[in-house]
């Protein structure tokens, strides 16, 4: 029996709901076809956007999109994007695939597709390869509520109001794709570029987040801190997990061996200790005003499925990345002190996506059903937790058996999130709850399956949440037990 | 077969099969071989074969050798016996 220890009476805070923020990328079949598919599609759809992709993103709950990259991003230029769809520019994606790209997702289409799923809109602005002016005009393109030129253009392409959106990106990847910038020469020019990003009304201040560090480079982010940390509101991180090292060789999302399977929890549990450090060194410099930890891409990268364009990051998403979900979800919640956002990747058909479609079709993957079921954390107090864990697998790619977060919410409930991570065993746990008062009941769902089980078009449920069993109330919280290979949530009433 | 070249951008083949495209890339390589150590029982029969490019050529999500809906490139999904057009109208 492991115990779980929840302490009602520590806490790190709110717990941001854009912790649980998506990414959408121009990239394969993430917008086009996968999104977007124009409002004379065949495919049922509102105002271009695919009805069941949209009502299955509501059911996750998305509280901030990003778009339009990634690095695709620096080579946008918003202005190719807006006005008649048949007046504009066409493009090859050089980034992606080498397609063809109509820019008939523009702007507009995009808050659309925010409005639709009731999200907050994340923009990143192009600082690769262009210019100051471009960036400040499009902040005042969506913002600027009163007379001004481009205020003038958005209304004379249908919007009237201003959309006040809040978040910018300062570039992306400045270090590589954005780029290839040194630490130093990107501070400099995002101070530039944040002086000349606008608040056009006081109610509804931007928040602007500098292009941030790949993986462990603290030098980038100790720069960025010490040089622009005044002019910005958060600095963003990207850590993607592989089950190997080699770019080329990735491996299968589907077809993977033990040791890979824990080889890739080892990784992805790295992210603790990156979100930690880089915390530290943001909290360092950050002065009098707070600046958050903003990690915009993260998730599972595997070798694209066989057959399909290697440009287009289609990736299949097994049990095994409902754990890297769940992990990465409650290390996240418990540093909610520093980080105010992050943005798996990505939404929709690329990489660890939340939706797969092919033709009308759609599935659900079951690092979805994750979302869905820590959905409750978002916005909730934070309450420390703790397990008592053993360590599983290979001494090098070690990893422990149970994996956990807690949250307090506005209705009185405690919301316990837990991960088995052993692919054999099931672990009964005993979870203690302190400073919270007595326990009336509990309710619990889980999602189980063999660690490389998915949901394919043929058989879209073959993993899904359902009811855990045997879920007892005892004197002090709630006895479980949690299958092998599993994520369980766990809603816990109070008197 | 091809599009017109977008001004002050490279020719891309929007219309094309990766054999069409073979002086770009080496993908085709690629085709063949996974067809070719494809079990008989499992291999699209060569006349059918031929019929079903021949249908995603004729198809506006085809470009560069990819199916716009599925991701695929359409020489491998169509090399499967037991694969079908992702399209709402399925065209094979």
């Amino acid at each position: 029996m492991a115990h779980i220890f929840i302490n009602g009476n520590r806490s790190k805070g709110t717990i941001n709901k854009n912790i649980y923020g998506q990414f959408s990328e121009h990239l394969g079949r993430c917008i086009y076809d996968g999104i977007y598919v124009g409002p004379d599609s065949e495919i049922p759809n509102v105002n271009g956007m695919r009805t069941d992709v949209v009502g299955s993103l509501k059911a996750i709950g998305v509280p901030v999109l990003r778009w339009p990259g990634g690095c695709f991003a620096d080579t946008y230029h918003w202005r190719d994007g807006i006005g008649p769809k048949a007046q504009r520019k066409t493009i090859v994606n050089t980034n992606w695939g080498g397609v063809s790209e109509d820019n008939s997702f523009g702007t507009h289409e995009f808050m659309e597709l925010c409005r639709q799923l009731g999200c907050e809109a994340y923009l990143s602005g192009n600082v690769g390869s262009g210019t100051v002016q471009e960036f400040s005009d499009w902040v005042e393109y969506c913002n600027m509520g009163g007379v001004s030129p481009m205020a003038q253009q958005r209304r004379e392409n249908g919007q009237n109001e201003p959309w006040n959106v809040k978040y910018w990106g300062i570039g992306n990847e400045a270090w590589g794709c954005g780029g290839n910038m040194r630490a130093e020469f990107y501070a400099d020019l995002c101070r530039q570029y944040a002086t000349y990003l606008r608040n056009y009304d006081d109610a509804h201040k931007i928040f602007k987040i500098a292009s941030g560090a790949n993986v462990g480079d603290y030098h980038w982010t100790k720069t960025v801190m010490e040089r622009a940390g005044r002019c910005i509101d958060a600095v963003s991180l990207h850590y993607y997990t592989l089950p190997h090292d080699d770019w080329q060789h990735k491996g299968s999302a589907t077809e993977f061996t033990r040791a890979e399977y824990y080889a890739t929890l080892h990784k992805t549990l790295r992210m603790e200790e990156l979100v930690e450090n880089h915390s530290r060194i943001i909290r360092q410099y950050q002065g009098d005003r707070k600046v958050g930890l903003a990690v915009d891409e993260w998730g599972t990268w595997y070798d694209v499925e066989p057959g399909t364009n290697p440009g287009f990051l289609y990736q299949q998403n097994a049990m095994r990345d409902a754990l890297v979900a769940a992990v990465n979800l409650n290390i996240f919640n418990d540093h909610c002190d520093t980080v105010c956002m992050t943005n798996i990747a990505q939404i929709v058909n690329v990489l660890q996506a939340m939706v797969l479609t092919e033709g009308p079709r759609m599935v659900l993957t079951p690092t979805a059903h994750v979302f869905a079921m820590y959905r409750p954390h978002q916005g909730a107090r934070q309450l420390e937790s703790y397990a008592e864990t053993t360590l599983l697998g290979q001494a090098e790619c070690a990893v422990p058996n149970l994996h956990v977060s807690a949250s307090s919410q506005a209705d009185g409930t405690v919301l316990v999130t837990a991960a088995n991570l052993s692919d054999t065993d099931a672990l009964p746990v005993d979870c203690l709850l302190s400073g919270v008062g007595r326990v009336t009941g509990v309710q619990g769902r889980v999602l189980c399956a063999a660690c490389g089980a998915h949901n394919t078009f043929a058989q879209p449920a073959a993993v899904a949440p359902a009811p855990l069993a045997g879920v007892a109330v005892t004197d002090g919280g709630f006895t479980a037990t949690l299958p092998a290979c599993s994520v369980a949530a766990f809603t816990v009433r109070l008197a | 077969m091809s599009d017109a070249k977008i001004p002050g951008q490279p020719t891309r083949c929007r219309r094309c099969l990766l054999r069409e495209m073979t002086d770009e890339n080496d993908y085709y390589e690629s085709v063949k071989r996974y067809r070719a150590t494809l079990p008989a029982r499992k291999r699209t029969p060569d006349t059918a074969y031929e019929q079903r490019l021949a249908a995603c050529k004729g198809c506006g999500s085809l470009e560069n050798g990819t199916c716009r809906q599925c991701g695929c490139y359409v020489e491998m999904r169509a090399a499967r016996l037991d694969m079908h057009c992702p399209a709402k109208q399925s065209r094979w």
